[in-house]
């Protein structure tokens, strides 16, 4: 019984982690996004770090995210500083299991 | 190269000015049309503009996420043709403070540094100092800007003070190419008593600017004016 108990919560907490290990696309809310001129420089700090695979930037909907490469993660402190070296403040930063094209996609849907 | 003026309406000096050429390879220096913009940490602008009353040219290097500094020269004309003043700056521009609305953001700048200054009316270089005051808000349809450029050198002072304000046709995204239309009025102490009104077009995507624009006043009629902003 006891060994079932265990496969059984073995297979919940595989689950529930796949999300978590799966979200490979971080997403931030970003306040000050006007100009595309300006906003180029959050593209191009984003860019800088060996983790990040692509970049979406939407002053529509004041969104910043990035892609990162498999098995790669940027930390949040590290986002934040070079969101806010960019001249822009971080809302919210939060990993999402949305690729960066579906998240485009939905974005341009909105 | 940038020259597309008009002909003369009252025998205004036509030719392309042989300052611009001298100014291109300096490649650095304190423009009144950008001195104050803001530049992010380890970004690189360059700037260069040009009309027949005063040329710049300026790279700017972003230090810290309020700090960046700055190299150009400038090179201003009389109205008249007989008065030219060309100052070779390096400057800190400062932004004091920014302040993150719902929709757009405001800035205020200040910048200044040390000048040499060449010009008709004085023999040689002289040393002096520069400085101002930039204001603006910006929406993805409305920029309003306030700003204030001063040189002093050789018992000299010249203000530059320049007023904009545009109106964008569409909400431009991240990809688009945004499209800019409004209106410039500039006024260069010392060298014009006439304010320069100058209809723009602005269009920009990322790291590429451009404003375009001709003169309306009586004094300035048909001067063109051009101003360009590279990022990298």
């Amino acid at each position: 019984m006891n060994k079932m108990k265990f496969y059984i919560m073995t297979i919940a907490l595989s689950l529930t982690a796949v999300p978590v290990l799966a979200a490979s696309t971080i997403k931030m809310q970003v306040e000050g996004l006007v100009c595309a001129f300006c906003g180029s420089a959050i593209e191009k700090k984003l860019r800088s770090n060996a983790a990040t695979a692509d970049v979406l930037v939407s002053l529509e909907h004041k969104i910043v995210a990035l892609s990162l490469k498999d098995g790669q993660d940027i930390a949040d402190d590290t986002l934040r500083t070079q969101i806010t070296d960019a001249g822009y403040q971080v809302k919210k930063i939060e990993r999402v299991p949305d690729t960066l094209d579906s998240l485009r996609a939905a974005l341009k849907g909105r | 190269m940038f020259r597309f003026k008009l002909p003369p309406i009252r025998g205004r000096r036509c030719a392309v000015p042989r300052g611009w050429l001298a100014a291109l390879p300096l490649a650095a220096l304190s423009t009144q049309a950008v001195a104050g913009f803001f530049i992010p940490r380890d970004i690189t602008m360059f700037m260069f503009t040009a009309s027949p009353d005063s040329q710049m040219a300026e790279v700017a290097h972003g230090l810290r996420a309020n700090l960046s500094v700055a190299a150009g020269q400038s090179r201003y004309v009389s109205d008249d043709g007989l008065t030219e003043r060309r100052y070779t700056t390096l400057q800190a521009n400062w932004l004091v403070h920014r302040a993150y609305g719902s929709d757009g953001i405001t800035n205020a700048y200040i910048y200044g540094g040390p000048l040499a200054a060449r010009g008709s009316e004085f023999a040689g270089t002289h040393s002096g100092v520069h400085g101002g005051f930039w204001a603006d808000h910006e929406t993805r349809r409305i920029y309003a800007r306030l700003s204030t450029h001063a040189y002093h050198a050789a018992g000299h002072t010249q203000v530059v003070t320049t007023a904009q304000g545009l109106w964008a046709p569409y909400a431009a995204d991240y990809e688009d190419i945004a499209t800019w239309i409004g209106l410039q009025a500039e006024r260069r102490s010392g060298l014009t008593d006439a304010t320069q009104i100058t209809p723009l077009l602005r269009l920009f995507q990322r790291r590429w600017w451009v404003d375009v624009g001709v003169s309306v006043n009586r004094e300035h009629r048909g001067d063109a004016f051009v101003n360009l902003m590279l990022l990298f």
